[in-house]
This record gives structure tokens, C-alpha cells and sequence, in this order.
């Protein structure tokens, strides 16, 4: 096989010597032509695996489950080709509908709250210069390095009746909690696993608020600080419009999340109490993998109407979010 | 940027179709399962001789042929070691054979992952009976593994001259598990369900350690209520393990209407009515009574089980629903003092009522998957005759295992071994009329409706236990579901 002849060596006086990058060696078109074959070569090296993996791990198992959920299949028996049954099932199924609220109320309540505390938090340690501020990132930023499984089950242990923190934390004030299960009453379920999303999420946007703001030149809040101007003045008319499309891009992450997500879930409470914390990942799951169910087909449909879900959210938040970008 | 763009394309172009090569091949060994060795997925190693010196006497298989067993085992409450002590004491008696074991607490997902995939060669050689919800059930219809039913037929190895099916417990061959007839798995062990409790606790308040009816077991829930204790804890988060001490009790409800045959049958075949059946039915009005009592915990919802298990053995609760493991899984936390024993719920209104107790197969039974050489099958099955014997489920006892043969206790050194917990179970069943039976069915549908009604009855449980729901409703509604998807797999 002829190697590229950008590396053949060329004489020249004196003896032999590689041929060097930019040396026109056979002319100039010849020259970028070399040019350009490397440049594939590069991109495919450079690239080629990892979209290999992506192909191979994430785009064709997608469009497999698009033909699964076309089939009745649990996965050992010889499936049945059966159509649309499962879409038509599930837009019938109440559960799918219960979840999705459930769904809902996450995606209202977490990306908002992350958003709100993690630019203020970010905006603190960027201007108020404290001294411990590299503390206080390596302390917002650790829940994001444990593992999920960590963060579960600290957190049930947080809200056990007879041990937990928070009845302990609560009795300090005089609050009487009779040994309250917040995960165990679907009065307080959902609402005990917000905190554990936000707490999980909120060091992750500090580093990436922190980053966004540093990029925003100093000159502009001095000239605000002559001008009078307050921190909330600042954050609101100069630091937030700036960052705008940083914070457009988390929202954006954290909404796919609040859909996606339910490992959080599935250790904390598994679903319950009586299905009050069920969310429409978890339902899937349980529907493919469940101690009591097996049915790839009906959960690749609920899988695909998630893909859909997640696709419109996204085209709503590009529809509605500011698109403007400020320069300065 | 259309130079860009002609990359990528060149870039796909050349990518895709090894992608798709990939893919779509049939695939090597599991990442997470040893390769299979030449002697277990193909002919042997050396052929056998036909010379009777290289044959064990016993069995007639070759001393020569070597041979290696992969295990994919369930690595549950029970542990590892009586695995390990097994394997330990086969080998040594037949130096031919190796075992390559891959064990994991969910060996169910990579158990499930390979049935799928349906590669002999990768399968493992045997397996736990660890699955997926009815995963096993389906795999065994579809003729997936081998039908061990000739193994009741054979001597144990311990006992010249005693079959396997004339020395195991009364009635462990009527109500084990079959599908269509066959057994696809012999019991080695039996574990219990239903309620354990601390003596120690009992003896100080002076409770009623074996209610015989009712009414007594009615009583002895309000004298441990009136101590301020909760009479019996369950992991709410896994809302089934209260039905541990009670789904058993429709064989014996039935039993005592004198249908135990037909409904045996009609259970098994998951003949409709099954959640609304009179007794089931009448299961639920008994514990909705225990409810109204005040016998399960608040926040109950929110227990997983080593909350549950911990209530038990700090004290704060009487009695937890759970299966005889219970000692081997929570053995580094039991107090010094802790006396374990078991009861079972009486249903019946005299003392001489027959008491029926929950026991199944899944202490170690084996299956064995059927598209495997011969030499590797025959070997499989002689190390499950193996388990079978007294020795081997002494050693098991020690690790809470319930040992399946009733003659185990004829040597009272067997039963020193046996751990407290399922000690406890033999003695209730020697004290008490009792009678073992298992509540599986042989028959599972894939429809979702299925699904829906497993997670319906799943969600209602702890709602139905403590009042807050009315069971009838939900258990018509259940039977519906599973008509529905009855009805869909008949189309």
C-alpha cells in the first residue's frame, strides 16, 4: 500500500530529509489534495469510534425499539407482529397518564428551583469574593459526584420516621412529627423526592453559571455599581440576559431530565406509596424489566411516546425561551 | 462546510455498514459470563473409553472426560458459601469435572439477557431459578431447559435402593412446580414464608407463641398492641412480602370446603375468578380485620426490607413477614439474646384445623439449559442428585436453607447445623397440623394487561391492609385485567 507522500523523503543537498507539512513536493494542487485526504483520515480516527458506539449503543437499539413496539414480545417467545394494539393500550392506560402528571409536576418544580438557587448561588461566589468561595464548590459540587444509588439512599435514610434527620431536625423546633414517614404517605411522597433532585443537580449549574459569568466583562458592573445599581439590579438587567443562552441550554437539560429520569425514584420508593411517586420512566422500566412483568413491546411504545414528549418539550422551550443573545 | 459535510458523509458511509455488521452478528460470550471452554460446548476433550475402570461404578459416566459446568448463580439471602462447600466436596469426588460460576445478586438480568439472545453456546450451563417476573415460567413452556422430571425416579446417592421422590417431604412432588406436567426443577431446598418473630420478646410479655385458631392470633396481635410494639412489620416498598404469610391460606380455606383438587388445579392454571375467588377474598377480609387492629406499621409504605427486618431485631416490632433467610441475610445486625421463631397464620376456628405453611423451591434448585452437550447434562444432573444428600444439606442448613429430606432429622447431628430460623419452621410444622404447599402458578400471560394488574395489586397492598381501601373493588378489577389479557393471548 503506497503511503501518502508527505512522507517520502525528498532529496535534497546534502542528504536525505522528510518531506515536511506545506513542502510542495509535487505541485500546489497535489499538495492540497494530500491536504485533504489527511484531514479525512484525522476526522475518522478522531471521531470514528465514538460514532461507532453511538451507532451501535444508542441509534440502532432506538430504532430496533421502534420495531419492538410494534411486536407483543416478552423477550423469550417468538414475537407477534400486532401493529399499532400497544399505542392504542397505552393512550387507554391510566397509569401511563398518572405517571405523566407525575412527570409533570417534576418538570415544573425541579428545573425551576435548580435554575433559580443554582444562579444565585453562582452569582455569590463569583462577586462576593469570599474567601472560602473553592470551598464552597467543592461542597455544592459533591452530591453531583456521588452515585445515584448513594444519594437515594442517604436521602431515605433522611426521611425515616424513627431515625431520620428531618423528624430529628423538626423536633428541634418543637415540631412534633410522630415519627412521620415522608416517603411512606402520598401526601408528601413526590413531594420528598424534589428536594433529592434539586440537591443532586444544583452543584453541576453553579460550575457551569460560575463559568458562563466569568466570561461577562468586569467593566460592565462597574459601570452599573457608579450608576448606583443594586446586586439585584446587576444579577437581573446584566449577569442573567448575558448568560441567557447558558441558562436556556440547562432549562432545556433539566426539563429531558424530569422526563427521563427515574432511578431516583425506582430506589427511593419504587413507585409508591400506591403508585404516587410512579413516573413514566419507572412505569417502562418496570413494564420491561418488573418483578411481574415482562413486555418489551408495550414498554418501547411507551419508550417512543417518551421520545415524543421529549421532542415537543424541546421545540416548546425553543419556541418560548428568548432566543436573543446579547453581545457586549 | 459542504466539505465538512462530504466527511461526515464519507464518514457514515464507511461506519454504518460495519455497525450494522455488528449488530446484526449473533454475538460472542457475555462480557460478564466466562467463555465456554472446549469441554462444555463441544465434543469432549478425549473420547470416552469403553475399558469399565474409567467409568464411576455409581454412574457410569467417564472418569477420563473432563468436563466443565458453567453456573450462573443467584447469589441471594442464603450467600455463597454452601455453593461454594458443594462444588468443593463434587469435585473432589469427581476430579473430571470443574464448575466456572458467575454469581450476582441479579444474575436474573444477565439469566433473562441470555435467554433472549437464545446462543447456546453463551447460555450458561445451569442456572438459579432467578428471573424476571414469569420469565422462567414462559422459558420453561417454551422448552428451554430440560425436563429433569426422571430425576424422582432416581436413587439418592446417600440411601442405596431409596428413590428421590420417596425420601423429600410429604407432598414436595405434588406441589412443587410443573409446567405442563414436567418438572423443570427439583427442589434442593425448601425456604418457608410467613412470620418470625424474637421468642426472647415473647417469653418476657408472656404472648402466645403458637396460636392454633383465629381468634387466638386475633388476641395475640392486641396483646402486642397494647404494648405499644407493632405486631407485624412487613417492607412496604415491596408490598407483596406481607402476603407471605397469607396467599397459602386459599389451599387451606379450600381444603376445608373439601375443593382442595379442583381449586389446585384451577390456581395453578390461573383459571378465573383468581383475585376475586371466594378465597382470596376472604384472605383479604381477615387481613383488612388485622388492619382495623392496628397490626402493620404506619409509614409501612415507605419500608424497604432491611427497615422491615431491622424493626424486628431492635425490638420494635413483634413479628416480620418474611422467608426463613432472613437469619443468613441479617445475621451481621441480630442482637446478642435473639431467639428466632416462626409461626404461620391460623385461619382455621379449632386448634386441630390443619395449618397450611408457604414453602417453595429457590434454596439452590438448579435448571438446566436444554440445547447443551449430553456428557454436560448427565454431569448437571448427577451434582443435583448431589445436593440431595443428608451431608450436603446439613452443610446448607448452616446458612439457612431448610433441608427438603424427611428423613434429615433422623440424625441429630444434621439438625444441629440447621441455623435457628428455618429450625424454628421444623418445629412448628412438627408442633402444628401443618401442611407445606407453594402458591405458584404454571401459567403466565405477556399482554399488558397482565402488567397493569400485577402493579395495581402491588400499589393497593399496603392501602387495602390498613383500611384505607375497600379490597373488593380492586380485586374485581384485577380479575377483569387479567380476563383481558387472557382473552388477548387465546386471539
Amino acid at each position: 500500500m503506497r503511503l501518502p507522500s508527505c512522507i517520502y523523503p525528498v532529496r535534497v543537498k546534502g542528504g536525505h530529509h522528510m518531506a515536511q507539512p506545506g513542502v510542495n513536493t509535487a505541485g500546489s494542487g497535489g499538495l492540497l489534495r494530500k491536504n485533504k485526504v489527511q484531514k479525512r483520515i484525522f476526522i475518522f480516527i478522531a471521531i470514528g469510534p465514538s460514532f461507532l458506539g453511538y451507532l451501535l449503543f444508542t441509534l440502532y437499539p432506538n430504532i430496533l425499539s421502534v420495531y419492538y413496539s410494534l411486536l407483543e414480545w416478552n423477550g423469550i417467545s417468538a414475537s407477534k407482529f400486532i401493529g399499532l394494539d400497544n399505542y392504542i393500550y397505552m393512550f387507554k392506560d391510566n397509569f401511563v397518564w398518572t405517571s405523566l402528571y407525575h412527570n409533570l409536576i417534576l418538570m415544573i418544580t425541579v428545573p425551576i428551583l435548580t435554575i433559580y438557587i443554582s444562579v444565585f448561588l453562582a452569582y455569590l461566589l463569583n462577586n462576593k469574593g469570599y474567601l472560602e468561595s473553592s470551598f464552597y464548590k467543592v461542597l455544592f459540587f459533591l452530591p453531583n459526584v456521588l452515585a445515584i444509588v448513594v444519594v437515594a439512599l442517604l436521602w431515605r435514610f433522611i426521611y425515616d420516621g424513627e431515625y431520620g434527620m428531618l423528624n430529628a431536625f423538626l423536633e428541634l423546633f418543637g415540631i412534633e412529627t410522630n415519627n412521620f414517614y415522608w416517603l411512606g404517605d402520598t401526601r408528601t411522597a413526590l413531594w420528598a423526592i424534589l428536594p433529592v433532585s434539586i440537591w443532586s443537580g444544583v452543584g453541576l449549574y453553579i460550575i457551569i453559571f460560575m463559568n458562563a459569568m466569568k466570561g461577562i466583562p468586569v467593566s460592565l458592573y462597574e459601570s452599573a455599581i457608579l450608576d448606583g445599581a443594586t446586586h439585584m439590579q446587576r444579577l437581573f438587567k446584566i449577569t442573567m440576559p448575558l448568560i441567557n443562552p447558558v441558562i436556556r441550554v440547562s432549562a432545556l437539560f433539566l426539563v429531558l431530565g424530569a422526563f427521563k429520569g427515574f432511578e431516583l425514584i425506582l430506589i427511593m420508593t419504587n413507585g409508591g406509596p400506591s403508585g404516587s411517586t410512579e413516573v413514566i420512566g419507572s412505569y417502562m422500566f418496570n413494564m420491561a424489566f418488573g418483578t411481574s412483568s415482562h413486555n418489551y413491546g408495550y414498554a418501547s411504545a411507551i419508550g417512543m411516546f417518551l421520545f415524543v414528549i421529549m421532542v415537543v418539550a424541546k421545540l416548546i422551550i425553543d419556541k418560548f425561551s428568548k432566543q436573543d443573545q446579547i453581545e457586549f | 462546510m459542504k466539505k465538512t459535510a462530504k466527511s461526515v458523509a464519507g464518514l457514515m458511509a464507511a461506519v454504518l455498514p460495519m455497525a450494522a455488521v455488528i449488530g446484526c452478528s449473533g454475538g460472542g460470550s457475555g462480557s460478564s459470563s466466562p467463555s465456554p471452554t472446549k469441554a462444555a460446548s463441544s465434543a469432549p476433550s478425549s473420547a470416552p473409553s469403553d475399558n469399565k475402570s474409567d467409568v464411576y461404578p455409581e454412574n457410569g459416566l467417564s472418569k477420563t472426560e473432563k468436563v466443565t459446568i458453567k453456573w450462573g448463580y443467584w447469589e441471594n439471602g442464603y450467600g455463597r458459601e454452601w455453593a461454594d462447600n458443594a462444588i468443593k466436596k463434587f469435585t473432589e469426588k469427581y476430579p473430571n469435572v470443574k464448575f466456572e460460576v458467575t454469581s450476582s445478586p441479579v444474575i436474573r438480568d444477565l439469566i433473562g439477557t441470555k435467554m433472549a439472545a437464545k446462543n447456546d453456546n453463551d447460555m450458561f450451563d445451569i442456572i438459579s431459578p432467578s428471573f424476571n417476573g414469569d420469565a422462567g415460567t414462559i422459558a420453561q413452556k417454551e422448552g428451554l431447559f430440560e425436563d429433569l422430571s426422571d430425576l424422582w425416579e432416581r436413587e439418592v446417592p446417600d440411601k442405596k435402593g431409596v428413590k428421590l421422590k420417596d425420601v423429600v417431604l410429604p407432598n414436595t412432588m405434588e406441589y412443587a412446580q410443573k409446567i405442563d406436567g414436567k418438572f423443570y426443577q427439583i427442589p434442593m431446598g425448601a425456604y418457608a414464608l410467613g412470620l418470625f418473630y424474637d421468642k426472647t420478646l415473647f417469653e418476657k410479655n408472656g404472648w402466645n407463641q403458637n396460636p392454633k385458631t383465629w381468634d387466638e392470633f386475633k388476641k395475640l396481635i392486641t396483646d402486642i398492641k397494647s404494648k405499644n410494639l407493632i405486631p407485624i412489620t412487613y417492607p412496604g416498598v415491596y408490598s407483596t412480602y406481607l402476603m407471605y404469610g397469607f396467599t397459602v391460606k386459599q389451599f387451606e380455606l379450600a381444603e376445608r370446603k373439601g375443593t382442595l383438587d379442583q381449586f389446585t388445579k384451577d390456581y395453578r392454571a390461573y383459571k378465573l375468578p383468581a383475585f376475586s375467588s371466594p378465597e382470596f377474598k376472604q384472605i383479604w377480609e381477615r387481613i383488612a380485620e388485622l388492619g382495623k387492629l392496628g397490626a402493620f406499621p404506619d409509614g409501612v409504605a415507605a419500608l424497604n426490607h432491611t427497615q422491615s427486618q431491622m424493626q424486628l431485631l431492635q425490638g420494635k416490632a413483634a413479628m416480620a413477614s418474611t422467608g426463613d433467610w432472613v437469619e443468613n441475610e441479617m445475621k451481621d445486625s441480630i442482637p446478642d439474646g435473639f431467639k428466632w421463631g416462626f409461626m404461620t397464620v391460623p385461619f382455621g376456628g379449632s386448634p386441630s384445623d390443619k395449618i397450611w405453611i408457604e414453602n417453595g423451591i429457590g434454596a439452590g434448585s438448579m435448571m438446566i439449559w436444554k440445547n447443551k452437550p449430553e456428557n454436560v447434562k448427565k454431569w448437571a444432573k448427577e451434582f443435583n442428585m448431589f445436593l440431595m444428600t443428608n451431608d450436603i444439606q446439613a452443610f446448607n442448613g448452616k446458612f439457612g436453607i431448610s433441608p427438603i429430606r424427611k428423613d434429615f432429622s433422623e440424625n441429630p447431628k444434621n439438625l444441629e447445623q440447621l441455623q435457628a430460623a428455618p429450625r424454628a419452621v421444623l418445629e412448628y410444622a412438627k408442633n402444628n397440623n401443618s401442611q407445606f404447599g407453594t402458591s405458584v402458578r404454571e401459567v403466565s400471560f405477556s399482554h399488558p394487561s397482565s402488567g397493569k394488574a400485577n402493579k395495581l395489586y402491588q400499589d393497593s397492598i399496603n392501602d387495602m391492609a390498613s383500611g384505607k381501601k375497600d379490597p373488593n373493588p380492586i380485586l374485581e378489577e384485577l380479575d377483569k385485567l387479567i380476563k383481558e389479557a387472557s382473552d388477548a393471548e387465546k386471539k
